[in-house]
Formats: structure tokens, sequence, C-alpha cells
């Protein structure tokens, strides 16, 4: 603990100035700098008039106290409108228009639904989205939660903290990083996978241009499936469980199987729901691996619906029929999330 | 007893030695091929190493490749970190300390935006980007980040707001202070760890944002290093042992942040995990 504080405060008081100062310089002397001032002339105008009102406002805050917290409240809800709820909002319009970067935009009432109907693609995304939704699941609420009971079960409290802190690692690097390592793992020509399967005198195998393994490709991305933040949640749920009663289970003489189905697996039900709740929803947004590797190919071998969407919307320019899927997806949103909260709630009672 | 017990343990330190290294292979063999030239990686096995190695002349060029968008990165990071968290706090001080008509619906609707997903409002937010005039400008990089970051800024920060003793903020008001005297003064000293995680968990979407700098920035040299270094991967025409190069240089400073702030990082991943 004290060296931890130690180092920070190395951090704060020599090294973060010193980056601030390298940086700071690197941005005056780089070909490009930082130009402020070239900002277009409406923004600097509409920066004037906001500085402006904020003055006009304080005096009337001075004026009548009881509006102030709503005059405080001001400048997030100014962004948060214009750029938080604006957005969606427009989007579920919008799906009832057919809608073009261009700007045009022509009422066609419930005709990108009933295209969906027709949209083998979009048929296959979600069949897709399914098979890869059920392993993910599977594997990423089981996995973390072997690996917490392994943890748990060290003795040395300081090995404890490492392990749970080498595992957090991965999850600071740049995901882009991740998708792009593993593209050249399972890549068919360079591959390591391919290296080790030739070393062993075995043929290579297609990976993501193979059709039938593209989409389970994108499972065996997780390997191991140890994913630092479900292991955080499952070890802070087995230490809520108690000294006692698993002092008690040591007494009675309990072997790790017997407690691990009878006290942990109940206790740890909650966490088990949330962390299957939030890999659903995970895989219903996690589309972007997808886009980087194969652009949902083979054919539509791993397509997604979200990455139909972006696609519909960005190489097509069929903007409109993205927020209509966009729309659909919303809805499966947010039924898992009352699903989970309703799941939750149940939890906490 | 003593025995068994013993090799229990070892066998236990074991295992997970075996899920460390499942889980840190991709990063060594990055590692190794990262200092290949091309002849070195396409003569030998990925997981050896060639000799002599081609450490300098990689890391020098991924570096001129990456360097300016790295730049921006950090830039837009301290921008958007710093925005975000003083203007989150403010506004939790404001719902935590404050009595209002209105204050816990004002504070449904932000909650409420945690359930909506990012690519619901893709296209709009796009459109809407285009008609203020910001595409391809730094701006796009900012304003939309600092907006989204409000939502789960706002929530944590008036939970621990209004965790904290309110005696301290009256003995303030009794000396006299101003609202945002008191902000200033008592609040944000009271928060700053959690600050410090909600500018981490920012500076994590931003870096990890590729979706968003594709579809609005066309201007390379605004380019964050997600979309660089995927640039550079698209392209082709770059050799390996220089394109692993790129992507180590992209993870360090992250990397070296979680050295020094690994408790916040913990932190900040554990309730970040609660958002959508």
């Amino acid at each position: 603990m004290q060296a931890r504080h130690g180092s920070s405060l190395l951090f704060w008081r020599v090294l973060f100035p010193a980056g601030a100062a390298l940086f700071l310089a690197g941005m005056a002397f780089r070909s490009e700098p930082l130009r402020p001032w070239a900002t277009p002339p409406h923004l600097l105008l509409a920066a004037g008039a906001i500085l402006l009102l904020i003055w006009a406002e304080m005096l009337l805050g001075k004026r009548f106290p009881a509006l102030r917290p709503y005059l405080y409240l001001q400048p997030t809800f100014l962004l948060l409108i214009v750029f938080c709820y604006i957005p969606p909002i427009q989007a579920l319009l919008r799906a009832f228009y057919r809608w073009k970067q261009s700007g045009v935009a022509e009422y066609i009432g419930l005709d990108h639904f009933r295209y969906m109907l027709h949209d083998t693609d979009l048929h296959q995304s979600f069949i897709n989205l399914a098979q890869l939704g059920i392993l993910q699941v599977i594997l990423t609420v089981s996995v973390p939660l072997g690996v917490a009971e392994l943890i748990f079960a060290v003795r040395s409290s300081k090995a404890r903290y490492w392990y749970r802190l080498l595992l957090i690692v991965p999850m600071i690097v740049p995901v882009v990083v991740i998708f792009l390592i593993w593209e050249y793992l399972l890549n068919y020509d360079v591959g390591l996978f391919n290296r080790v399967l030739l070393k062993l005198g075995m043929d290579p195998l297609g990976w993501f241009k193979d059709p039938r393994m593209a989409l389970y490709c994108f499972v065996l991305m997780g390997f191991p499936w140890v994913s630092g933040v479900s292991v955080l949640i499952y070890l802070a749920g087995l230490d809520n469980i108690g000294e006692g009663v698993l002092e008690s289970c040591q007494i009675e003489g309990a072997r790790f199987r017997q407690r691990f189905l009878h006290i942990d697996l109940p206790l740890l039900r909650g966490q088990i729901k949330l962390l299957s709740v939030l890999s659903v929803i995970g895989t219903l947004n996690g589309w972007v691996a997808q886009w980087v590797i194969t652009k949902g190919g083979p054919g539509n071998a791993t397509l997604m619906p979200a990455l139909h969407m972006f696609l519909q919307g960005m190489r097509f320019d069929y903007m409109g029929y993205a927020c209509a899927i966009g729309l659909v997806l919303f809805l499966l949103v947010v039924g898992l999330t009352y699903l989970n909260m309703k799941l939750l709630r149940s939890e906490r009672d | 007893m003593a025995v068994s017990s013993r090799r229990r343990e070892v066998l236990k330190h074991g295992l997970m030695g075996a899920i460390l290294i499942a889980v840190f292979f991709p990063f060594a063999v990055l590692l190794i091929n990262s200092m290949k030239s091309p002849y070195q990686f396409w003569h030998t096995e990925p997981w050896e190493f060639a000799f002599p190695l081609h450490l300098v002349e990689n890391y020098r060029y991924g570096l001129a490749k990456i360097w300016p968008a790295l730049l921006n990165t950090t830039f837009y990071s301290i921008v958007v970190c710093g925005a975000v968290v003083v203007l989150a706090a403010f506004s939790a001080f404001v719902f935590a300390r404050f009595r209002f008509r209105g204050r816990e619906l004002l504070f449904g609707l932000i909650i409420a935006l945690m359930m909506v997903p990012g690519f619901l409002s893709l296209f709009p937010a796009f459109m809407l980007n285009k008609y203020l005039g910001l595409l391809d400008s730094r701006w796009v990089m900012i304003l939309p980040y600092v907006a989204a970051g409000q939502v789960l800024g706002i929530f944590l920060l008036r939970v621990f707001f209004e965790s904290q003793p309110a005696q301290l903020f009256e003995a303030a008001r009794i000396d006299g202070a101003g609202d945002f005297q008191m902000f200033w003064h008592v609040g944000v000293p009271l928060c700053a760890p959690m600050m410090a995680t909600l500018a981490i968990m920012n500076a994590l979407a931003l870096w990890n944002d590729l979706i968003w700098p594709y579809m609005t920035l066309g201007d390379t040299a605004k380019w964050p290093v997600a979309l660089a270094i995927f640039n550079m991967f698209q392209d082709g025409g770059i050799s390996w042992g220089t394109l692993f190069a790129a992507y180590v240089l992209a993870s360090l400073p992250l990397l070296i942040l979680f050295f020094f702030a690994s408790g916040y990082f913990v932190r900040g991943l554990s309730s970040g995990a609660l958002k959508l």
C-alpha cells in the first residue's frame, strides 16, 4: 500500500508534469499545430453568445436564489440535449423516412419494416448473433467464475492481489490492437495457428476465410475468456459471502465441490445473472470486431445486426433503413435491460 | 496434511500461471514479431526470436507513423477527461446538495440515457455534427464525448456526494463560502479519487473508439491512434514487424498510466461494467 502510494506520488509530481511538458512541446513544434482560432466563425459566435448568456444568468441568480440550481445545471443539459437526446430521438423518427447523407428525407411509413421481413442478410445476421451470443454467454459467465474461485482459494493475499491486477492488464490494451493481433494469429498465410498446424504436419485451416469457421473464430478470439472485470465482480461476490460461513464449512469438513455447489453458487446467483445479461447486451453491441476483421464476410457468415445497420448506412447510404434496424435492436436491448433490472431487483429483496 | 496442502497451493499457483500464459501469449507473440525484419518474419517461426534484433528500426519507423495520432489522442483525452470530470462533478454536486422542484425528474432523465445503446444514435449524431459544421474538426472528438461522459459521471458522483456528511458543507456555508467556492474548496478535494476513476473510464472509452472518428474525421492529421493503427493495417505495404511495433506503441501510454494508477483503473473498470 505504502509503495503504491509512493509510486503515485512519483507519477503526479514528476512523470505527469514531464509528460505534459513534452506533450505541449510536441504540439507546438509539430508540422500541423493546433489552431483553436481556425474554428468556423459561427462556432466562435455561438461560444461568445453562451458566455454572454452566462453573465446575464449570474445576475439573474443573484436576484432569485431559488433559480440557482437550474442555472447551474444548464451547461450539462445543453450538452446532453444537443449530443445525447436529439440523436436517438431523431433515429426513432427517421426509421420511418427514406434518409440520405445529403440530408434528403422522405416519409415512407412502415416500408423499412416491411423490407426487413425480406432482408435475408438481416435474418442471417440475427442467426449469427444468436449463435455467437449463446456461446459467448456460456463461456464468459462460467470461465471467470472458475478463475475467481481459483484466485479466492489462493492463500497468500499478495498473490491474490497480483493475479487480479494482471488479469486487468489486457483490458487496458486498445481493443483495435487486440482485434488486429487475432487477425494475425488466425491469418491464413502467416498466422501463428496455421504455422503451428504446418509444423505438426497438418493442413492449414481457413479460420476467418472459411464461411463455416469464421463465426466461431470470433468466439475463439476471446480465448481464454477470462475477462478481468467479470473476475473482479465474482471475487467481490465471494468476499461478501463472509468469513463465518466459510469457516463453518471448514469445520463441518465440507469438500470444495460441496461448498461450491451448495454455498457459492446460490450466493453468487446475482452476479451470474448480471454477467449473463451484460454479456448478451455486450454481444448485441459488439460488432466492431467483425467490421475490423471480416466486414461481415465471407458472404454474410459473420454479419451482425448492428454491423448490417452500419454498412447499410455507411456503404449504401440507406440511413433511414439503418435507423429502422437500430430501432428494432434498441427494443431488443430495452427488453433485455428490463429483464436485467427485474432480476437484479428480485435479487436485492 | 501439511505437505498435501502445500502441494495443493503449488498446484493452484501453477494453474493460475497457465491461465496467465494463455491470457498473455498473444501479446508475447506480438512483442517477439515486432523485432523482426521482413526476411526474418517469413523465415523464422512466429514463436522464436530472430537475431539480430530489428528493434530500433521497427520501433522508430512505427513511431514515426503513429506519433501525430498518439499526440492527438493524448490531447483529446486530456481535454475530454478534464471537461467531463469538472462538469459532471459540479452537476452531481448540485443534484446532491440543492433541493429544488423537479430534481428527481431531471436526474431520471439523465439516468435514462444509460439505456440508449451507441449504435442507435450513430447516424443521427453524424448528421447533427455535419449540420453543426463540426465534421473534420477536432471538436467532433471532444464535444460528443464530453456530453456522453456526463451520464455515468453524474450518477456515480451524486451517490458519492450524498454519502459525505452534510456538516462539511454547512461549515463552509457558515464561513461565508459561495456555491462555487463550496464546490471548489470542499466538494472537489473530497471527490478527487472518484474524479480520477471517472477520468480513466472516459480516457479508456475515447482510446478505444474507432467507429466515430472513422465516420467523422477525413483529415488524417486529426486522427486518433485507434484509427491510425487500423488504417496502417488496412493500407498494407508496411512490414509486419513495423506494424506490430506500432501496435505495441499504441498500447504503451495507457499501460504506463496503469502502472502508476492501477487502483483507479480497477475501480473505473468495475463501475464502468455497470453501464451498458
